[in-house]
C-alpha cells in the first residue's frame, strides 16, 4: 500500500488493489517499472505485428492435426479442429489488449474530467456527481459489468463499454480526492489572488498533479480489464467467436480440458503474465511518485 | 446505537434507490426495442405485442417506475418468461447455495490471511523480512491468476485427472462430508482473491502497528511476544482488515457467478447466466436487484462492526 | 551514593568482576561501555556510543540531551526494547548482579514490569485505544505478581487513588481516548509502579504534557520514588525541570556522556561548554536577572558521519584546532564529577589554536 509517505491529498486510497513488490524493493522504482514495460511492451509488438509473424494463420483449421500436443510444428498445441493455438492467441491478444487499453483510457479520462469538475466546482454539482457514482459503486465490479453487457449485447465496444462504466466511478472519487486535497493548497489561494480564471488554474495547476496517480491507477485498471473481458467471454457474454479472445479461447478448451489441456491452459498464462507486467508498470511509477512528493 | 442504525440505514435509501432506479433503466435502454429483443427476432409480430403487454412496456414510463418500485420493495420480482416460476422463489432456492460458498470461502480465506499476514509483519519487524517478501509476491501473483481458469486448472488437477473431489453433482445438504468434498474446489478458487487482499491488509496494518508507542509499551511491561501480536496487536490491525474485508467481499461475489457456472452449482449465479443467456429479463432484473442489495447489506455490516471493533469510532 | 572514581572510558571488566565490584559498592543498576547501533540503509548510526554510570538504590538521576542525543535509545537499551534495525553491539547492563545484555527474551520479560519498568514519553499513544484501562493495568500485575484479575483490580483502584486521579473506579472501565493528556500520564506512571520495581526509567514523560501539569508529574513522581524506594531514571531535555528532581545528572551529547556528576555541583560549577549552554539557556524567575536567554548554535552533528575530535566542536565557543582532532575523555573536575573537554580540564597543557565559534 502506497499510504505511508504521499501526502494526504495525494494518497491512493486503500480500496484499491495495489500491487506491492516489497520482493522486489532492492530494485529501483524504475526497474521495476522497466521490467514491466519489458513484459506488456514484446507482447503488444507481437499482438500487433501477428498477421505478418511466420506462424499458422489463427483461422486455418486442419483436422488431421486435431488435439495435438505442445510440438515443434504447434508450440502450444493445436485445438480440437486442428487450429494452432499459438497463432490463436497471438490474435487474442490483440483483442485482449486493445480493450484493456481502451477501457483504462476510457476510464481515467472519464475519472479525470468529471472528478475534477465535481472535486472543484460547487457543493451541489459535487453531491450530485457522488450520489451517482455512490450508485454505481454498491454494485459488485463483475456483476454490473455483467448487467451493462446483457443490457449492451456482445461485441468488442460493448464489453469495453461495460467494464469501463464499472472503473469510471473509483477513477471519479479518486480524482475528486486529489482535488479536493489540492483545492486547499496555498498555491491555489496563490493564484486566485493573480486573478486567474479557475479552469486555467485547474488545467495549469491542479490537474498537473494529479496526472501520475492516475496512470499509476490506469495500468491497474487495464490489467482489471484484460480479467474481466476474459471472464465475460469465458462466461458467452462478452466476445464471442469467431472473434478470438483470451477469454473464449479458455472456454473453447474447457471440454476438452482432459484431451487438450493446453487450449485453455496456455491463454491463462498469458492473462498471468501481462497482468504481472501491468501491475510492474503501476508499482513502479508508484515509487517514483513517492520520493517526488516527499520533496 | 439503534437510533444511529436507523440513521445510517436512513443514509442508504437515496443509494438503494438509486440502485433500483439504474436497475430499472437498464432494460428500458436496451438499444431497439426490448420487446422483440426479449421474445426474439424471428418471433411474429402478434407474440412480440404479447410481450410487451406482459412485461408493460405500453404503459407510460412512470407508472412502470413506480410499479417497479412497489413491487421490488415487496420483493416482487415478477416472474420468469422462460419457466413462469416467481423470480422470489427461484432466487429463494438459490440463494442458500451461493451464500454457502461465499461465507465458508470467506471465513477460510480469513483463517489462512490473518494468520500469515501477522507472521510476516512480525519476522519483518524483527529484521528477518524473507518470509514477509516471499509472502508478498507470492500473493501478488496469485490474485492476478484469473479465478475461472485456475478453476479450470484444479478441476482438472483435482478432479478429473484424480478424482480426489467431485465435479459435478447435487449439493448433499444432509450429509457434512459429501457438502465439504462438493464445495471443496469452489471454495478454494474463491478464496484466493480474498486471501491474497487480507494477507496483505493484514500484513500492513499489523507491521504499522508493530512500531506503535503501546507495543512498545506492552513489551516494556514484559508481554510475551506471542501476546503482543496476537492480543495487542491484532487487535488494532482487525480495523483496517474489517474495512478492506467488506469491499472484498463484492469482488467475491462477482466471483461466485463464474465459479458457480464451472461447477454446475444451483446458485445465484448459475440462474443470473441463464437469464441472461434466455433473455430472461424479470429473472436478470430480479438477481441484479439482490446481488446488490447483499453487497450493500454487508457494507452496512462493515460498518457496524468496525464500530464494534473501534472503541473510539462512534456509530 | 555510587559513582565512579575512575574514568569510565578504560574501565573494561568481565562481568563476573563488574558483578562483584557493583555488589561491593550495592550499586542497583551499572552500565558498563554501553553502545548501540542502527544499521539503516544510509549508514551506521552509534546513538549509543559508550556510556557508563551506576545507579544506586533509591537514587534518582537525570540524562539530559538534545533530541538526537541518545538519550532515550539509551533508556530503551538497557531493558532490550531496541528494534530492528537497532541493536545493541557493545557494553554491559547489569541489574541487581544480573547481566540483562545476556538474558534472553524469556527471561528478559520477566525482568520488565517487575524490576524495571518504563514511563514513556506520549500519553496519548503509549496506551492501548482498542483496550480498557482496567484491562492494561490488570495483565501485568497478574502475570508479575500473579493475583487474580480481582485482586489486580483492587490494587489498580489504589495506585490510581496513589498518582491522584479521582473516581478511579470508573475511570478503569474507561478507554484511553476518554481520559486527559495529564490523567494518562498519571495512569502510565501507575502502571510502572503497579508491580512495585526497583527502577523507573523516565523517558521524557513530561514533554507531551501542558507546562502546568509537567511540574506537578515530576513531584508526583519524586513522591511516589521515595515512597516506594524505587530508584529513577529521569531522562529530559529540560535541565530546568529535574533541577529539584534528581539527585545527579548525565548531560549526553552524541550518544556519549559530556558530563556527570552530582546536580548541585553540575549546577554550580559546569565543566563542559554545552552544560554551560543548557544551563544559561534556562529562563528563571527568581534569581539575577538575566540580559537574554543564550541559546545554544548550531544543531546536532549527524551522527553518520561524526568528524574526529569532540562532536560538539562545531557548536563550541571554546573550541580550538585541538578539539578537532582530538576525542576528550571524562576527567575529574570535582567530588564525583566528571566531564570530557580539553579546554575547561584544569590538567590538560595542551590548547591549540581557538576556532571562531564565539559569540
Amino acid at each position: 500500500m502506497s499510504v505511508v509517505s504521499t501526502p494526504a491529498n495525494l494518497r491512493i486510497p486503500a480500496s484499491l488493489p495495489l500491487p506491492d513488490f516489497s520482493g522486489l524493493r532492492r530494485l529501483m522504482g524504475h526497474q521495476r517499472s522497466l521490467i514491466g514495460l519489458a513484459i506488456v511492451l514484446p507482447i503488444v509488438v507481437i499482438a500487433l505485428a501477428g498477421p505478418y509473424l511466420p506462424i499458422a494463420d489463427p483461422l486455418e483449421t486442419n483436422p488431421t492435426v486435431s488435439l495435438q500436443g505442445p510440438s515443434l510444428d504447434h508450440p502450444l498445441g493445436t485445438d480440437k479442429i486442428g487450429r494452432d493455438v499459438l497463432s490463436r492467441i497471438i490474435a487474442g491478444a490483440r483483442t485482449s489488449l486493445f480493450v484493456g487499453f481502451s477501457v483504462a483510457t476510457i476510464a481515467v479520462g472519464a475519472g479525470i474530467v468529471l472528478g475534477t469538475l465535481s472535486g472543484f466546482l460547487s457543493k451541489w454539482v459535487d453531491t450530485a456527481v457522488m450520489s451517482v457514482v455512490d450508485v454505481f459503486l454498491a454494485f459488485p465490479g463483475l456483476l454490473l459489468a455483467i448487467a451493462m453487457v446483457a443490457v449492451f449485447g456482445a461485441g468488442t465496444w460493448q464489453v469495453i463499454l461495460a467494464i469501463a462504466i464499472s472503473d469510471i466511478p473509483r477513477a471519479i472519487r479518486l480524482q475528486r480526492s486529489m482535488v479536493l486535497g489540492l483545492k486547499t493548497r496555498p498555491f491555489i489561494d496563490a493564484a486566485r489572488m493573480a486573478h486567474a480564471p479557475s479552469w486555467w488554474i485547474l488545467v495549469r495547476h491542479v490537474v498537473p498533479s494529479t496526472i501520475a496517480p492516475m496512470l499509476v491507477v490506469a495500468s491497474i485498471y487495464a490489467a482489471n480489464a484484460i480479467l474481466v473481458e476474459a471472464s465475460l467471454s469465458f462466461l458467452g457474454l462478452g466476445i464471442t467467436p469467431p472473434e478470438p479472445s483470451w477469454g473464449n479461447l479458455i472456454k473453447d478448451g474447457q471440454q476438452y480440458l482432459q484431451t487438450g489441456w493446453w487450449i485453455s491452459t496456455f491463454p491463462g498464462i498469458a492473462i498471468l503474465i501481462i497482468s504481472i507486467g501491468l501491475h510492474l508498470v503501476s508499482d513502479g511509477i508508484r515509487e517514483r511518485l513517492d520520493p517526488m512528493m516527499r520533496s | 446505537m439503534t437510533g444511529s442504525l436507523a440513521r445510517k440505514s436512513l443514509q442508504l435509501i437515496p443509494t438503494v434507490l438509486g440502485v433500483m432506479t439504474l436497475v430499472f433503466l437498464m432494460l428500458r435502454l436496451l438499444p431497439g426495442d426490448a420487446a422483440s429483443y426479449i421474445a426474439g427476432e424471428n418471433a411474429p409480430q402478434a407474440a412480440i405485442d404479447a410481450m410487451r403487454e406482459s412485461l408493460g412496456l405500453n404503459k407510460p414510463l412512470e407508472e412502470q417506475y413506480f410499479s417497479f418500485i412497489t413491487n421490488t420493495l415487496q420483493l416482487d420480482f415478477g416472474r420468469s418468461i422462460v419457466n413462469g416460476r416467481p423470480v422470489i422463489d427461484m432466487i429463494k432456492s438459490a440463494l442458500p447455495t451461493t451464500l454457502l460458498i461465499g461465507f465458508v470461502s470467506l471465513i477460510f480465506s480469513f483463517l489462512i490471511a490473518v494468520p500469515l499476514g501477522a507472521i510476516a509483519a512480525y519476522l519483518a519487524s524483527k529484521g528477518k523480512g524473507a518470509f514477509d517478501q516471499g509472502l508478498t509476491m507470492v500473493v501478488m501473483v496469485i490474485d492476478m491468476v484469473p479465478g475461472f481458469w485456475l478453476a479450470l486448472v484444479l478441476l482438472l488437477l483435482l478432479s478429473l485427472q484424480t478424482q480426489l473431489l467431485p465435479a459435478t453433482g447435487p449439493l448433499e445438504w444432509g450429509d457434512p462430508v459429501s457438502l465439504a468434498k462438493r464445495i471443496a474446489l469452489p471454495v478454494i478458487v474463491l478464496s484466493v482473491g480474498p486471501l491474497a487482499t487480507i494477507a496483505r491488509i493484514t500484513r500492513t496494518a499489523v507491521l504499522e502497528v508493530l512500531n506503535e508507542d503501546y507495543i512498545r509499551m506492552a513489551r516494556a511491561m514484559g508481554t510475551p511476544d506471542r501476546s503482543v501480536l496476537f492480543q495487542h496487536a491484532l487487535r488494532n490491525a482487525a480495523l483496517p482488515v474489517v474495512t478492506i474485508a467488506g469491499l472484498g467481499f463484492g469482488r467475491l461475489l462477482g466471483g461466485t457467478v463464474i465459479i458457480e457456472s464451472i461447477f454446475a452449482l444451483p446458485g445465484m449465479g448459475t440462474i443470473l447466466i441463464n437469464g441472461i443467456n434466455g433473455r430472461d429479463y424479470p429473472v436478470v432484473q430480479g438477481l441484479v436487484l439482490m446481488y446488490a442489495s447483499m453487497f450493500v447489506f454487508v457494507n452496512l455490516a462493515t460498518d457496524l462492526i468496525y464500530t464494534k471493533v473501534d472503541p473510539r469510532v462512534k456509530f | 551514593m555510587a559513582i565512579l572514581h575512575r574514568n569510565p572510558a578504560n574501565y573494561r571488566p568481565a562481568s563476573d568482576e563488574l558483578r562483584s565490584s557493583s555488589s561491593r559498592t550495592g550499586a542497583l543498576l551499572s552500565v558498563r561501555d554501553l553502545e548501540t547501533r542502527f544499521f539503516t540503509k544510509t549508514g551506521t548510526v552509534a546513538a549509543v556510543n559508550g556510556v557508563s554510570f551506576d545507579l544506586a538504590h533509591g537514587e534518582r538521576m537525570a540524562i539530559v540531551g538534545e533530541s538526537g542525543s541518545g538519550k532515550s535509545v539509551m533508556s530503551m537499551s538497557l531493558i532490550g526494547l531496541v528494534s530492528h534495525p537497532g541493536k545493541v553491539t557493545n557494553g554491559d547492563v547489569m541489574l541487581n548482579g544480573r547481566s540483562l545484555i545476556d538474558m534472553t527474551a524469556t527471561e528478559l520479560n520477566k525482568i520488565r514490569g517487575k524490576e524495571v519498568a518504563m514511563v514513556f514519553q506520549d500519553p496519548m499513544t503509549s496506551l492501548n485505544p482498542v483496550i480498557r484501562v482496567e484491562d492494561q493495568m490488570v495483565a501485568p500485575m497478574m502475570r508479575h505478581l500473579g493475583l487474580t484479575h480481582h485482586e489486580a483490580r483492587e490494587r489498580a483502584v489504589l495506585l490510581l487513588t496513589q498518582v491522584g486521579i479521582p473516581d478511579p473506579e470508573k475511570r478503569l472501565r474507561s478507554y484511553p481516548h476518554e481520559l486527559s493528556g495529564g490523567m494518562r500520564q498519571r495512569v502510565l506512571i501507575a502502571i510502572a509502579l503497579s508491580c512495585k520495581p526497583d527502577l523507573i526509567l523516565a523517558d521524557e514523560p513530561t514533554t507531551a504534557l501542558d507546562v502546568t501539569i509537567q511540574a506537578q508529574i515530576v513531584a508526583l513522581l519524586k513522591d511516589l520514588a521515595e515512597e516506594t524506594g524505587a530508584a529513577v531514571l529521569f531522562v529530559t531535555h529540560d535541565l530546568g525541570l529535574v533541577a529539584r528532581f534528581a539527585q545527579k545528572v548525565a548531560v549526553m551529547y552524541a550518544g556519549k556522556f559530556v558530563e556527570y556528576g552530582p546536580i548541585r555541583e553540575v549546577f554550580a560549577n559546569p565543566q563542559h561548554p554545552y552544560t554551560r549552554g543548557l544551563l544559561s539557556s534556562i529562563p528563571s524567575i527568581d534569581g539575577e536577572k538575566v540580559e537574554r536567554l543564550v541559546q545554544i548554535e548550531g544543531s546536532p552533528p549527524d551522527l553518520r558521519n561524526l568528524p574526529p575530535g569532540c562532536p560538539f566542536m562545531p557548536r563550541c565557543p571554546e573550541a580550538t584546532s585541538l578539539c578537532a582532532s582530538a576525542l576528550p575523555d571524562l576527567t575529574e573536575r570535582g567530588r564525583d564529577h566528571v566531564a570530557a573537554c580539553f579546554m575547561t580540564d584544569p590538567t590538560n597543557a595542551k590548547r591549540g589554536e581557538p576556532v571562531g565559534n564565539a559569540g
